[in-house]
């Protein structure tokens, strides 16, 4: 039987919140939520405009976005509040996902 | 990706499992620690980004960076994201640590990976999860240089597909993109992986320049990754600029540089691997250059130098890279002999290359044994369970204890004394001046002074000195001394709170934990 690539990480998603979840509580959940959909997805997504293999487009959204999203957010976050910071630098990632795509394909 | 790719899922977990282990309510490190955490939690407390310094971090600021954060901003930021995602003020940070400081594992398994396959990835990320090296700087707190280290084998591989693509100009400019993005994201880390990066950028062409006798990249597009770098350095930490070139003595900001020059007593260190001094020990302990201590015994000798032997043979384009990446490191050891005082540092680095290159070594046995495709396989599968085995015995087990033991007793804060931190941070003004008395680990020193968020007077001296006179409150923790029995130290403390405090007005009293007000303060 052959396993797509959605459901690997749809499993992978599931067993770091079980796992997160089982040894730091609803604090680790919260962590692991918020890295995830903060950090990973937005680059995650974008890096799916360039015609990556799977599983360097998976490693590379780990390591763009620990510098990346930090550094738009530190920006933001001295002219505005850093947790509104957080909030407009997520949507105008996914936003400029959604319009890139529109181009890109 | 690929199924066994699963595998990697489980490595993960395992070592964010065992290096979280010293993770609890109350924060840990030592040296610079408190610094990095209350740099974010700050950034997180008041909901802005800051670009000076606290005042009362005054001992992080040094004349060279102007009251700025002496590293980019970046990793604090993440900090200060982490606490706001996790909704707590020490685990979610810590996690994020976790996280980053152990990526050295996905980055090693992603580059064997795709230069060598499963196996040798698989056994190379299991050995990264027990890198001493790495745990110690994690556990000191030196957490930005740990995690800029596991940027480089993406910034390897990175490099070698924009090389390796010569001839498909679309990819090659991808990959050239990416080289400098996690170059200057590493840089955002730590500065001194950004010179270590740019060296092996030169490195690994050079070898292949002399392996082809033809450079193996376009002029035009290597000049564009320098000039590119240097400008996305400047954007991505515009601040910390001025202090980097201080410390590398390009310019006057009154940093301590010891200038380079060539010294030629330490030309003999050349014929070694890495030469050890003495003077390295006010740095770091002794097992730190132990490869028995640093990869659990000498189990693992045999099969680095199988791995060595097996790269230099072969001479394929992933052996040439891997061997740049030696020649690199082995330059940065060596710093020593133009002035450098860091090259110690680099030996960090040493356990992801050799990790990857023990893990070669094993699968490459197979290849010099003349056997049936099928039997050839059985014997992999039976060297990657001996291998795995030897690494829980020889390897795991002791980082386990490590891990488990560490920051246990006096290291740590205890609840009482973070509770009397979070006192002050709530109770007292903000230009108070507080006398630190009776903490005997000095690492906790400074986390008083983070976690607070007050301006805490300490020396090396159980009773604070320095400063002394400048004083408005005393905060006074007898807390170590009963947790180490020393009731002679107790009465000392005693006989100096009933003289000097007497007509102190007692704040708080809670656990061990005292805080006065001094009068006339």
């Amino acid at each position: 039987m052959k396993i797509g690539n959605k459901t690997i990480l749809l499993f992978v998603g599931i067993v770091y919140l079980i796992f997160f979840s089982l040894f730091f509580s609803l604090t680790g959940l919260r962590f692991i939520l918020g890295f995830l959909a903060i950090f990973i997805l937005p680059i995650y997504l974008l890096l799916g405009l360039f015609n990556f293999e799977q599983f360097e487009r998976l490693t590379y959204s780990f390591f763009l976005s620990i510098g990346i999203v930090p550094t738009l957010i530190y920006y933001l976050g001295i002219m505005i509040s850093f947790r509104i910071a957080i909030v407009v630098v997520f949507a105008t990632l996914v936003t400029a996902w959604v319009f890139l795509r529109k181009i890109v394909y | 990706m690929d199924k066994k790719d699963i595998f990697l899922v489980v490595l993960l977990l395992f070592a964010i499992y065992l290096w979280s282990l010293p993770v609890n309510n109350i924060p840990f490190g030592d040296v610079d620690s408190s610094v990095h955490f209350t740099s974010g939690d700050y950034m997180a407390t008041f909901d802005k980004s800051i670009t000076q310094l606290p005042s009362y971090m005054s001992y992080a600021i040094t004349a060279d960076t102007g009251g700025r954060f002496a590293y980019p901003p970046q990793f604090n930021a993440g900090e200060a994201i982490a606490q706001i995602l996790g909704g707590q003020r020490i685990i979610p940070v810590y996690l994020f640590i976790v996280l980053l400081c152990s990526s050295v594992v996905l980055s090693v398994y992603f580059l064997i990976r795709k230069l060598y396959g499963f196996f040798p990835a698989l056994l190379a990320a299991f050995l990264a999860i027990f890198s001493r090296r790495d745990i110690m700087y994690y556990l000191w707190g030196l957490w930005p240089q740990t995690i800029a280290f596991a940027f480089f084998p993406i910034v390897v591989y990175s490099y070698y597909k924009f090389i390796d693509l010569y001839d498909n100009k679309k990819e090659r400019i991808k990959y050239i993109l990416l080289t400098i993005l996690f170059i200057g994201l590493q840089y955002t880390f730590h500065p001194q992986l950004l010179f270590f990066s740019l060296t092996f950028v030169f490195i690994y062409p050079l070898v292949l320049f002399i392996k082809d006798k033809r450079l193996p990249f376009k002029i035009k597009d290597f000049s564009l990754l320098i000039v590119l770098l240097v400008v996305l350095i400047i954007i991505l930490a515009p601040l910390q600029l001025r202090t980097v070139l201080g410390n590398l003595g390009a310019i006057n900001t009154g940093a301590r540089t010891e200038g380079y020059s060539l010294k030629f007593d330490k030309i003999g260190g050349l014929f070694y691997w890495f030469k050890f001094y003495d003077d390295y020990l006010s740095s770091v302990p002794k097992p730190y250059f132990s490869y028995s201590y640093v990869y659990g015994g000498y189990w693992t000798f045999p099969l680095l130098i199988l791995g060595f032997a097996f790269l230099v043979i072969r001479r394929k384009k992933q052996d040439y890279l891997m061997i740049s990446w030696a020649i690199t490191l082995y330059l940065f050891l060596h710093m020593d002999i133009i002035g450098g005082n860091r090259s110690f540092r680099f030996l960090q680095i040493e356990a992801q290359l050799f990790s990857s290159i023990i893990a070669i070594g094993l699968i490459g046995i197979t290849s010099f044994i003349k056997l049936p495709e099928k039997q050839k396989n059985y014997l992999k599968y039976g060297l990657v369970l001996v291998f795995i085995i030897f690494g829980l015995f020889f390897n795991a087990k002791p980082v386990y204890s490590e891990l488990k033991s560490s920051y246990q007793g006096i290291t740590r804060m205890s609840e009482a004394e973070y509770n009397a931190a979070l006192w002050v941070r709530e109770n007292l003004p903000e230009d108070s001046l507080i006398l630190l008395a009776g903490t005997v680990a000095y690492n906790k020193k400074k986390w008083f002074l983070g976690l607070s968020f007050r301006h805490i007077l300490y020396d090396n001296q159980l009773i604070t000195q320095e400063d002394a006179d400048k004083a408005t409150h005393v905060l006074l923790d007898y807390s170590d001394m009963v947790m180490i029995g020393r009731k002679d130290l107790i009465e000392q403390l005693q006989k100096w709170e009933k003289t000097f405090l007497a007509n102190a007005t007692s704040l708080y009293d809670e656990g061990y934990v005292k805080v006065y007000k001094l009068e006339n303060r």
